[in-house]
């Protein structure tokens, strides 16, 4: 791992315009991710972790709105418009969905798809070559070059993931955006795309945003893990850290209810209560109405990130630890 | 224990859609066999999970014992009778005893209905309790047990105001009203995350000691079955390659199947897992309209038998006290 920053969140909010109200569904998050580093994104349904991600790229939906700052190459792209952001992305910056069904067009050869993406940022590259390219990512995720004249749908699952891998990685980004890249897939098939993701990482040696809920996928692949809780980054550290030295009560919770495989640990723990609506989020910590060690300042007052033994924690318990960001001197 | 279900050479064969061209011709139409011959038995009061990946038959199943579809041959057996050939009312009486929950709970309840009227629906269906009044005790009881409280202010809301849990909690409750014997979950909790999956889990173990359940819990997700099956059976395209209690299937998996599924689930502690040997068997589950021949996993066997496993297949055999498995290495 490199010291040299590939992307770098700063005060990141992002809200919803609903019906009902503003929905803050990423709140004050900050965090930079290294070169050839891979971060796991962790948290539950809601928790902002694919906001975050299509916020990078700026393909949120058209009712939200975003503030902060997403510097990657000294520009900020938060700011960026339209026409900047389409060389940044697919060249730059590209994205793994979770469904290859829906991610792919279905009535487009697969060549096709990879021809597009390389002529679009390409365009002194010919047909020929590009189908070249083509070819040697399909080699390069185990896919036979001969299925590029197939349409999506003749694919299986787990293949079709491939070829979405192949064809994020055809331009050598170096930085890949995964959003729950394995969720949709059988668990072997899922083990077999995390170890050519591994792989593929070394290769190319790219950087990594791995979002997902599953901590075990984020094990096998993260070498820093984020935890996020209803829009809040509440902890960030190494990966050997989080779990064995979960800091944030949310962070113990959630890796005791996880099962884990060994099999004679069969005690159930779960977090009582439910996630909290974020278009009226609790004051004070937003975990504090189902944190076993809420405090009365918890219910109160909104926790800075403390800088724990490495690891950042959003959480009174660290009170007197030294104050990384604080929420009000960053946003004067 | 007593036996309560019984599953003797049960098979589903879907035809596929003939072209014209095949149909004048009068070429018999494909057939996708999703359950090719499963025999097992489910004891009173267990829980049997039935685990596999996408294909392997496991949904069939549940719904070919619960009658929702219909076998093309074998005995499915609920108490020493034979359910497999009731009809109409007869079959609609058992229902009352055969209940399921479905995996997505926002398209098994209907988005119009109070959830409250969702959960007295089965009782209306059944005649059970004298008056509405009775039944709304009955209802409010229930609810309050999935842990829907006060049950007064949930009765008169729909699906859409719930959380995905308690919308869950509603399915349960529904499948529960009528005082069931035998229920199938399918893949129940695949649907909800992490922290709410352990408390349904939990909520499914409360409920099965109180009211004296017998669950079938269809999964792909390993891991929770350790917390409720006692026994596991393990499918691959249709057909049953090991069986056997959680420690059996966790600790001495015998199927090279078994031993991949195990290997495959993620580990999330980083020691481990870095020493974990991981045997994940190449490529993915093939076609059901043409499965391999003999042992329908050897092409993708590591341990497979030249000029055996892709010629005979394996029959099932007792390798120790209730464990079986379907697998030439134990010829």
């Amino acid at each position: 791992m490199r010291s040299e920053k590939v992307i770098e969140i700063k005060n990141l909010r992002i809200s919803y315009l609903t019906r009902r109200g503003p929905v803050s569904a990423v709140d004050n998050v900050s965090f930079s991710i290294m070169k050839e580093e891979t971060l796991g994104l962790v948290g539950e349904s809601g928790c902002g972790k694919t906001s975050i991600g299509n916020s990078i790229l700026k393909i949120l939906p058209k009712n939200s709105s975003i503030e902060g700052k997403i510097l990657f190459e000294e520009k900020n792209l938060v700011e960026l418009g339209e026409k900047e952001m389409q060389k940044i992305r697919g060249l730059k910056i590209s994205m793994i969905f979770q469904d290859p069904m829906t991610s792919l067009n279905p009535i487009m050869k697969l060549r096709d798809h990879f021809v597009e993406t390389i002529k679009t940022h390409k365009p002194e590259i010919s047909e020929d070559k590009a189908e070249e390219m083509a070819e040697e990512a399909f080699k390069a995720v185990g896919i036979e070059p001969s299925r590029l004249k197939d349409y999506p749908f003749q694919l299986s699952g787990g293949m079709r993931q491939r070829a979405m891998i192949a064809l994020a990685l055809v331009l050598n980004p170096k930085f890949v955006i995964a959003d729950e890249p394995t969720t949709s897939l059988d668990v072997i098939v899922q083990a077999q795309i995390l170890e050519l993701l591994k792989n593929l990482k070394e290769k190319y040696k790219m950087s990594i945003m791995l979002i997902t809920h599953d901590l075990g996928v984020v094990a096998e692949m993260a070498d820093r893990i984020g935890v996020m809780y209803a829009g809040n980054l509440v902890e960030e550290g190494l990966s050997e850290k989080i779990y064995y030295e979960p800091k944030h009560p949310y962070t113990e919770a959630l890796l005791k209810s996880i099962p884990n495989t060994k099999p004679e640990d069969k005690k159930l723990i779960y977090i009582p209560g439910n996630l909290p609506d974020l278009i009226n989020p609790p004051t004070g910590c937003r975990f504090s109405p189902r944190c076993p060690k809420a405090m009365k300042i918890c219910f109160e007052e909104e926790p800075p990130i403390f800088e724990v033994d490495g690891s950042k924690v959003k959480c009174w318990l660290y009170k007197g630890a030294e104050i990384v960001e604080n929420e009000r001197v960053n946003q004067s | 224990m007593k036996e309560l279900i019984r599953v003797e050479n049960l098979k589903k064969h879907f035809p596929l859609k003939r072209s014209l061209i095949e149909a004048i011709t009068r070429i018999p139409p494909r057939l996708v066999k999703a359950v090719d011959g499963v025999s097992f038995t489910i004891k009173n009061g267990e829980t049997l999970g039935l685990v596999g990946e996408s294909g392997s038959g496991k949904t069939t199943t549940g719904r070919l014992i619960l009658r929702l579809i219909e076998p093309t041959n074998g005995r499915i057996l609920f108490e020493d009778k034979e359910i497999t050939s009731l009809k109409n009312e007869a079959l609609r009486k058992m229902r009352k005893d055969m209940q399921i929950i479905f995996q997505d709970p926002m398209a098994a309840l209907n988005p119009y209905m109070k959830i409250g009227e969702a959960v007295r629906h089965p009782l209306k269906i059944h005649g059970i309790g004298s008056s509405k009044k009775e039944q709304l005790d009955t209802v409010y009881n229930m609810l309050e047990k999935v842990n829907l409280t006060p049950p007064r202010n949930f009765y008169n809301r729909y699906p859409k105001e719930l959380s995905g849990g308690q919308r869950q909690r509603v399915v349960i409750a529904r499948a529960l009203i009528t005082n069931p014997r035998f229920v199938v979950a399918d893949e129940a909790l695949a649907m909800l995350d992490v922290s709410v999956r352990s408390q349904l889990l939990q909520l499914l173990l409360d409920l099965k000691n109180e009211f004296n359940l017998t669950y079938l819990f269809i999964t792909h997700d390993l891991a929770t079955t350790k917390y409720i099956c006692d026994r596991i059976i393990v499918m691959y395209l249709g057909k049953i390659v090991e069986i056997g209690s959680f420690d059996d299937i966790y600790r001495s998996p015998a199927h090279p199947y078994t031993k991949a599924l195990i290997s495959a689930v993620p580990e999330p502690d980083p020691k481990i897992q870095k020493s974990k040997k991981k045997l994940i068997p190449q490529g993915e589950v093939p076609n059901p309209i043409n499965p391999p021949s003999g042992c329908r996993f050897h092409p993708r066997c590591p341990y497979s038998i030249k000029n055996l496993c892709s010629v005979e297949e394996p029959v099932m055999k007792e390798i120790s006290d209730n464990h079986f498995v379907a697998c030439h290495l134990f010829d």
